[in-house]
């Protein structure tokens, strides 16, 4: 009797299993397009057969697959795509900033030049000294309207680096909370594979914003690490923040347990922030740096010769324009007040006696189009500006292609530890089916045995 | 391997992305005729295109100023012939009125239409191009002749751009052409000859003959100067004609597409997109089935 009640047992215990076995397949197949999911495999164990009792299979749970340096990996590549597409963004718009299609900086040079030549055809023509001075009021608008737009990027992009702070802050927030339940769940001996999924998710979403890396503790949660500072320990979220510092630049910290924060702004890097951080703090001044030596060689040039003239009513050693060279000189370049609004001011003579028709000093601002400043004539300059900021870009457009590329093949290697496959789990939903039914197949055989003993 | 759904769905979108900016980029290129029109298109053809948009907006002003010195110097010459005209005139009334044959009437006659071709001749000299009077030098706000024929301007050049290195002298020196700096005062030799004809002296009759001559040649030897200033503008705007369409074609090499490349492209980044999304069916149909 005790080895058919063992039988019934053992039919019992296997078709329990393989019941939980095809709920964990269901699990994994409804959850298979389910973002952060990690698929589950049944844990099956066979009970050790004695004489009269035991044998069979236990179900002892549902495992969750997870490939800790591929989870690693794709941390890693996510917060390095992250950076680069942050950079990309933050450099697109400045491409209408600088080199607008229409009515920039370098139409603006070139019809200066064109005016100091129509002026050089007649010099006493009123109307073409009036053209020089609009001239000069465009180039030097288009100027000021390049670097308020670099300066208002840089605006923008530290109210970017703010909002990706206050969205990392969110979430480390709710993994410090996962790390206290799953703690406790665990300690409990209750698995948590659910709050696991979700904290899983939510690290890959702080990676994305800044680099992490994550450490596994023996009590099931984790300590998040970033640019040298501890974002996660535990039940503790410290804060990430973004402020503006004395010189202008971002300046990020983490705050500290016990009070104050740790500057991280150097080791900040990769995630979004540390592309915005790239972008605002150094391709932006970059171009900013390039625009202003532009504009003070430029005005630098012009005065030059302009000094050398004298204007209608005689008085020379004008500057036709006026800028505060250094840096954010291109916002502060204007038609300089001694002849602004009054064309008879312009220097085209080059003595009082040649005039008004001489025009030597207008044919030697005309000239100037074709001279260097610097490191090129004008036209050259600010194809170098435009050019610089197109190669900015694509290095920021062939950075991102690379890092989806390797983010890709990271999600690759993490899906085919942890991700469904929708083939497998159906030939498991088979296999399980099968296990069910030759249980049941056995029990049947136990229930024949038993019958046959009462009615014998 | 293990090939889960989610690295085909990944694979896919990967894949739709890729065809489809192409495609975009393509339809870009064969719709607008534009290769580059923004730094990041291609940096190095940008600031080439960037450089040329400055030479040709300067090569345009500088077109533009040598066709007004040319119309001022055409202007000039025709002047300075028809000045010529003028003391030829007054010339052969001299060598008319210079004969014993002729008496003091008829020299009275003579001087009336002498002064009348002196007045006509400051007129002449009084002329106003494009830019200011032609004949005054660098004074060209003002007539450069008073109504005595006295010279109030000076001879000081204007100059107009050739090419980037050379500047051309663009006016015509009425000083040279009318004045002693010449060699002889024309308007002076004319009064000359009217008061010698009024008062009918033969001798200074005689005398203006030879400075009238002198005067002639004077002014002959201006045209000349102006028909020389204007082979000298004509070369220029030929050069400068010549460099605008070199520029322009460099221009264009740079900036505009290759027709026949951007639909080349167009089509087959059309085709890639068509494969990408017949595969994409086929995965999505074979999903779809398995999860039935």
């Amino acid at each position: 009797m005790s080895s058919i009640g063992s039988l019934l047992s053992i039919a019992r215990d296997a078709m329990t299993a393989s019941s939980l076995s095809v709920e964990v397949t269901g699990q994994n197949i409804t959850n298979a397009s389910t973002p952060g999911y990690a698929r589950r495999v049944p844990i099956l164990e066979s009970n050790a057969l004695a004489a009269g009792r035991g044998g069979g299979v236990l179900f002892r749970g549902a495992a969750r697959v997870v490939d800790r340096f591929a989870e690693a990996r794709v941390t890693t590549e996510t917060g390095l795509h992250g950076a680069a597409t942050a950079r990309l963004r933050a450099l697109e718009g400045l491409e209408g900033v600088l080199t607008p299609e229409s009515g920039g900086i370098g139409e603006a040079m070139a019809a200066l030049f064109a005016a100091a030549t129509g002026l050089a055809s007649n010099a006493q023509d009123p109307t073409a000294r009036s053209a020089l001075l609009d001239a000069a009021e465009t180039t030097a608008a288009s100027f000021r309207s390049a670097s308020a737009g670099l300066t208002a990027r840089r605006a923008d992009l530290l109210g970017g680096a703010q909002d990706v702070c206050s969205e990392i802050n969110e979430r480390t927030s709710q993994i410090a909370k996962l790390n206290q339940s799953i703690a406790a769940s665990e300690a409990g001996g209750v698995p948590a594979p659910e709050l696991r999924d979700r904290r899983d998710v939510l690290v890959r979403e702080v990676g994305e914003r800044v680099g992490t890396q994550v450490v596994e503790e023996a009590n099931g949660s984790v300590t998040l690490l970033s640019s040298g500072a501890t974002l996660v320990q535990g039940g503790d979220a410290r804060a990430i923040a973004a402020s503006l510092a004395p010189q202008g630049t971002v300046r990020v910290t983490v705050s500290k347990t016990g009070g104050g924060a740790t500057d991280v702004t150097g080791a900040v890097t990769s995630g979004a922030l540390g592309g915005i951080l790239a972008a605002r703090d150094t391709d932006v001044p970059r171009l900013a740096s390039a625009l202003d030596a532009l504009a003070t060689d430029l005005a630098s040039a012009v005065n030059a010769v302009h000094q050398s003239g004298v204007g209608l009513d005689g008085v020379g050693g004008r500057p036709l324009f006026a800028i505060t060279a250094g840096p954010g000189g291109a916002a502060t370049l204007q038609v300089d007040a001694s002849v602004a609004g009054k064309p008879d001011r312009v220097g085209a003579s080059a003595t009082q006696a040649g005039l008004p028709g001489d025009n030597t000093v207008a044919v030697a601002l005309a000239a100037l189009s074709h001279q260097a400043l610097g490191a090129g004539a004008p036209a050259e300059r600010f194809g170098a500006l435009g050019a610089s900021l197109g190669a900015m870009q694509l290095q920021a457009g062939d950075a991102v292609a690379l890092r989806a590329e390797t983010t890709a093949l990271a999600r690759t290697q993490q899906e085919q530890a942890s991700g469904v496959s929708v083939e497998e789990e159906m030939v498991n939903l088979t296999r399980y089916q099968r296990a069910f039914e030759a249980s049941m197949r056995v029990l049947k055989v136990a229930d024949e045995l038993l019958e046959g003993l009462l009615r014998g | 391997m293990r090939v889960t759904e989610a690295m085909r769905v990944s694979s896919i979108e990967r894949g739709l992305a890729a065809t489809s900016e192409a495609l975009f980029a393509a339809e870009g290129r064969a719709a607008s005729g534009v290769r580059v029109s923004k730094p990041s298109d291609d940096p190095g053809a940008f600031a080439r295109i960037a450089g040329h948009d400055g030479g040709l907006a300067k090569l345009d002003a500088r077109a533009g100023a040598l066709s007004r010195a040319t119309s001022d110097a055409e202007l000039a010459e025709g002047t300075l012939a028809s000045a010529g005209d003028l003391v030829a005139r007054a010339l052969e009334v001299a060598i008319q009125l210079g004969d014993g044959t002729y008496n003091a009437a008829d020299r009275a006659a003579a001087a009336k239409q002498v002064t009348e071709l002196r007045q006509a001749l400051v007129g002449l000299a009084n002329t106003k191009g494009t830019s200011g009077y032609l004949f005054g030098g660098t004074a060209s706000g003002t007539p450069p002749f008073d109504p005595a024929g006295t010279f109030l301007g000076n001879d000081q050049p204007r100059w107009v751009e050739a090419s980037d290195q050379v500047v051309l002298r663009s006016d015509v020196s009425g000083a040279a052409a009318f004045t002693a700096l010449g060699g002889r005062d024309v308007l002076l030799d004319l009064e000359n000859l009217a008061t010698a004809l009024a008062t009918d002296d033969v001798a200074a009759i005689g005398a203006s003959i030879g400075a009238l001559g002198l005067g002639h040649e004077q002014l002959v030897s201006a045209r000349s100067a102006a028909g020389a200033t204007l082979v000298r503008l004509g070369s220029a705007s030929d050069v400068t004609e010549r460099a605008q369409l070199l520029v322009t074609r460099a221009r264009a090499k740079d900036h505009d597409a290759d027709a026949i490349e951007a639909y080349s492209s167009l089509a087959a980044a059309q085709g890639a997109l068509s494969r990408s999304l017949e595969v994409s069916h086929r995965v999505f149909t074979s999903l779809t089935a398995e999860g039935a």
